[in-house]
């Protein structure tokens, strides 16, 4: 049978690639490394692109690359680079070995602290295979978003599907093998409405698409046709719409926007021993917003764009608090970052590549409240409900931020009362996340992915109010 | 494999009866992380991307693998015959085989620079910034490289480059005062490592302790370093794909900035970092994008000089890069301001070391948002008066190129392996800043 053929062969290749990373391990050991890991990576892509009815890119990529890390005298060497073989596992080995060997020894060393060894295998959930599906099916797909984008008003309509499989196979010297297969589907629609010299530009779900950690039934979640009708009227609308007004507001976050502030003001500063990350004294006592937030990672999340089993050093997936009731209570970490601060590691290393892990944002998930929208909107008396992220600056230090969304509502008087264009608001993240007093209830719940710092990151997230927020519209400023 | 070894092999793998491109991207790439005035990790990362292009029927297809083997490019050729099928409408608009200056980009101190030398290199600064009771953190990095191109007319061209750079942000020990150094060479041995560590730790010694700021416009000097983090904004506003898309404030021939205002894109020039062709094969030459305020030319690859029934100005980029053609060897004009005589001008400003985190909001019209950072100060008088926080503004990029009203003498060069920009400080009226509390908040 071919296809039987085709299995034994995928497993004999699996069998030998295991091979090469113990042998990597081997090389190690005899150079005399405290401590080795590497991992073999596999990764095919696919992009397809569509503006304005015209196919922009078909494009497929097929990628693989090993790392490898090791401890020498207290120094960690580290090497990665394309193809597999014996010879570039120990090509990459002698490289971090020299790197590594040939800095000064560091005293206090590094410490990995515990982590029981891992064994195991795990794949994400993938109902229909987005690799398997004809290009023809795809582009209709597309077309029929775009036609349904395709009104008075529109200039530009961009429709994009991406694909992505990611096979980690990775092995320690503290006796952890695991190996992993990633499904990431995605994709979005856009469309740009210009007149008199303005452009505006409405998303759907989030700019630049939406990921999940599953299969193309993702892709049939995002209900297209709907989507892209309702985002083409959004976008001439917002043509004619006044520039939001300036002042000090009550703001209403909805999923998307509320995504890019919750990564960049949490995710991004929980991220252990990276710049910026919140101050590892005091955990427990620091102050991150209202008491009525709170904020988990959870890399458990089935079908999820972070999601996994184990993480890039083996440790197991975990789900748990980095915010609980305004206070910063954890930090996402890996085994070395976790024991310098006598902790355990929170398993949140992840890999861009096949480069090798650092602390990252996994799924970040907002504590749900109760009530809906409707019910956030009627708490208001003069105030803006923003919809997607347009653009989100922060200072690397301060944290002092500018966001920027695509869309606002005016709600005046409990009731939303109109469109406004460019609206922007601006702050402190504590002085900001401190005015947060309610959060709508798990009906309202919506999951998202994108890209961030070469990964792709989850959100779960519902609306929720803030008070008191510096607001205005960037043209006018 | 030696450089004609992969060509040949590569020529092999093309295609007969349709037109295709094959491009090879190799780097390896070092770097040395510096954290508390102590060596920190090591690291190298190798690269090999290779992108085969063939037009199918008047439709293109693109595919992309990472090892270099005959049987693995066959496959990637068919491959992209299939995505070509359904791929974009249009001919593979390829370039011929014309001539290019032969250039040395590779120095034998940054080939065989080995990690053993980091020490020696680093650790009189770690001794300084030790005495200084400052903290140095920082990267110092090698970079070596190789880009092939072969296609089906005739075309068969590489290039080797190398690279050496060093970055350092220097704080005080209770961390409010920063200070920033850069220095980037094809020679390793060519790099200021100590004069930059100097110049940023003075910087940061003068931002210590700062003092809140409120809203307004103000004068503001950028330090060269800034200016070159606007130039990485702008060199997108006048790349050929914004422009055919009407997403930047540029229109071809129209002043739209200030007459004090010369930009230009130069491939060949050894005071930047040259590169004797783009990523298709054009030739670089001297491209005027901006002379005396007035847009001259916009940048081109084969792909959008076609569509806009043009010419391509040599500026495709990497395989990979998604930013379309933009200008990668820029160079503003500079001219007789000595930084201190911009500082002895300003009555009411700022002097800003760096920008970062910028991001464009709405690029048809040019706005921005974005900060400073690595030490910020005051300037009150014509003097350096006190340190300020890292300040946010919303700013339009065509208005500060028109509000220019000081250029700086000297121009410093911030580069990558392929290419670098040269320019020098700039002094900008009615500069709008957000106000600004003190500390982590």
């Amino acid at each position: 049978m071919p296809g039987q053929y085709f299995l034994d062969k995928d497993l004999i290749r699996g069998v030998e690639r295991l091979k090469q990373l113990k042998y990597g391990l081997h090389l190690a050991s005899q150079l005399g490394a405290e401590y080795a890991d590497l991992q073999r990576v596999e990764i095919d892509e696919k992009r397809v692109q569509i503006i304005s009815n015209r196919v922009i890119g078909l494009n497929t990529s097929s990628s693989r690359g090993i790392s490898v890390r090791l401890l020498a005298k207290g120094r960690w060497g580290t090497a990665s680079g394309p193809a597999e073989g014996k010879d570039v596992v120990r090509a990459l080995m002698d490289s971090a070995w020299k790197m590594a060997s040939s800095l000064p020894e560091l005293p206090q060393g590094v410490h990995m602290g515990d982590s029981a060894p891992a064994q195991g295998e795990w794949q994400a959930p993938c109902a229909i295979d987005p690799f398997a599906l004809p290009d023809s099916e795809l582009i209709q797909l597309l077309k029929a978003a775009d036609g349904e984008m395709n009104i008075e008003g529109i200039s530009q309509r961009v429709s994009t599907l991406y694909f992505r499989r990611e096979k980690r196979r990775y092995i320690n010297s503290d006796g952890t093998c695991t190996e992993q297969i990633f499904n990431y589907t995605g994709g979005g629609l856009q469309a740009w409405a210009q007149e008199q010299g303005q452009i505006q530009q409405r998303s759907w779900p989030f700019p630049g698409g939406s990921y999940a950690g599953r299969g193309f039934e993702y892709i049939q979640e995002l209900e297209f046709p709907d989507n892209a009708r309702r985002i083409a009227r959004e976008a001439v609308s917002l043509t004619q719409a006044p520039p939001c007004p300036e002042g000090v507001v009550d703001l209403i976050l909805t999923q998307g926007q509320l995504a890019m502030q919750l990564q960049r003001t949490c995710g991004n500063r929980a991220q252990l021993d990276q710049p910026g990350c919140f101050p590892t004294e005091k955990l427990g006592e620091i102050r991150f917003g209202s008491p009525v937030l709170t904020v988990l990672a959870d890399a458990t999340l089935p079908g999820a764009a972070g999601s996994f089993a184990y993480d890039q050093e083996g440790v197991e997936a975990q789900s748990f608090a980095l915010v609980q009731n305004g206070k910063v209570v954890d930090y996402l970490s890996g085994r070395q970052q976790a024991t310098a601060i006598g902790r355990n590691s929170t398993g949140a290393m992840r890999s861009v590549g096949w480069l090798p892990p650092s602390p990252s944002v996994t799924n970040l998930v907002l504590q749900p409240g109760e009530g809906s929208l409707e019910d956030l909107v009627q708490g208001i008396e003069r105030g803006l409900l923003l919809d997607t992220p347009r653009s989100f600056s922060i200072d690397p230090e301060l944290h002092g931020f500018v966001a920027q969304a695509e869309m606002g509502w005016l709600v005046e008087d409990g009731k939303i009362s109109g469109m406004v264009r460019h609206p922007i608001y601006s702050g402190y993240p504590t002085a900001f996340w401190s005015g947060c007093d309610a959060i709508a209830g798990s009906q309202a719940q919506q999951e998202l992915g994108f890209w961030d710092q070469g990964l792709i990151v989850g959100h779960r997230m519902v609306p929720l109010r803030i008070r008191g927020v510096k607001v205005g519209s960037f043209h006018e400023n | 494999m030696k450089t004609d070894e992969i060509l040949t092999l590569l020529e092999k793998g093309l295609p007969t009866g349709v037109n295709a491109e094959i491009t090879m991207l190799e780097d390896c790439r070092r770097d040395l992380e510096l954290n508390k005035n102590a060596i920190g990790q090591a690291s190298q990362v190798n690269n090999l991307l290779i992108q085969v292009k063939v037009e199918r029927a008047g439709h293109v297809g693109i595919s992309t693998l990472n090892s270099l083997t005959a049987s693995g490019l066959a496959r990637a050729v068919v491959q992209a015959r299939d995505n070509a099928k359904y791929g974009p409408q249009r001919s593979l608009v390829l370039t011929g085989s014309i001539g290019h200056r032969d250039m040395d980009l590779v120095y034998e101190a940054t080939a065989r620079h080995r990690p053993a030398d980091w020490e020696k290199i680093m650790e009189p600064v770690f001794t300084v910034a030790r005495q200084a009771n400052l903290k140095l953190r920082g990267l110092l990095r090698t970079h070596l490289g190789r880009f092939f191109i072969v296609n089906t007319d005739g075309l068969k061209a590489a290039t080797p480059a190398g690279f050496a750079m060093f970055r350092g942000a220097v704080s005080s020990v209770d961390g409010t005062g920063r200070g920033h150094g850069y220095s980037c060479h094809r020679d390793i041995n060519q790099l200021n490592i100590m004069d930059c560590f100097l110049e940023a730790a003075a910087k940061c010694m003068a931002s210590d302790k700062p003092r809140p700021l409120s809203a307004g416009h103000y004068t503001v000097i950028l330090e060269p370093a800034a200016v070159a983090d606007l130039m990485a904004l702008l060199v997108k506003l006048l790349g050929g794909r914004a422009y055919a898309r009407k997403a930047t404030p540029i229109k071809l021939g129209e002043r739209i900035f200030g007459e004090n205002i010369s930009i230009w894109d130069d491939g060949l020039d050894a005071a930047g970092l040259p590169i004797p062709f783009d990523f298709q094969g054009v030739p670089k030459q001297r491209l005027n994008l901006v002379t005396k305020g007035v847009v001259q030319n916009i940048t081109l690859d084969n792909e959008t000089a076609n569509s806009l029934d043009m010419v391509s100005s040599g500026h495709a980029v990497q395989p990979g890069s998604h930013t379309g053609p933009i200008a990668t060897h820029v160079f503003l004009e500079p001219q007789n301001a000595m930084l201190d005589d911009m500082i002895a001008s300003t009555k009411n400003g700022i002097l800003v070391s760096r920008l970062r985190d910028l991001t464009m909001m709405d690029a048809s019209t040019g706005f921005f948002s974005g900060g400073t950072g690595d030490g910020t100060l005051l300037i009150k008088d014509g003097r350096l008066s006190a340190a300020l926080p890292n300040l946010r503004f919303i700013h339009n990029l065509v208005e500060i190129l028109n509000q220019t009203e000081m250029i700086g003498d000297e121009t410093r060069l911030f580069g990558n392996l392929w290419g670098g920009t040269s320019v020098p400080a700039l002094k900008i009226h009615g500069f709008p800043m957000l106000g600004s509390s003190v500390g982590k908040v």
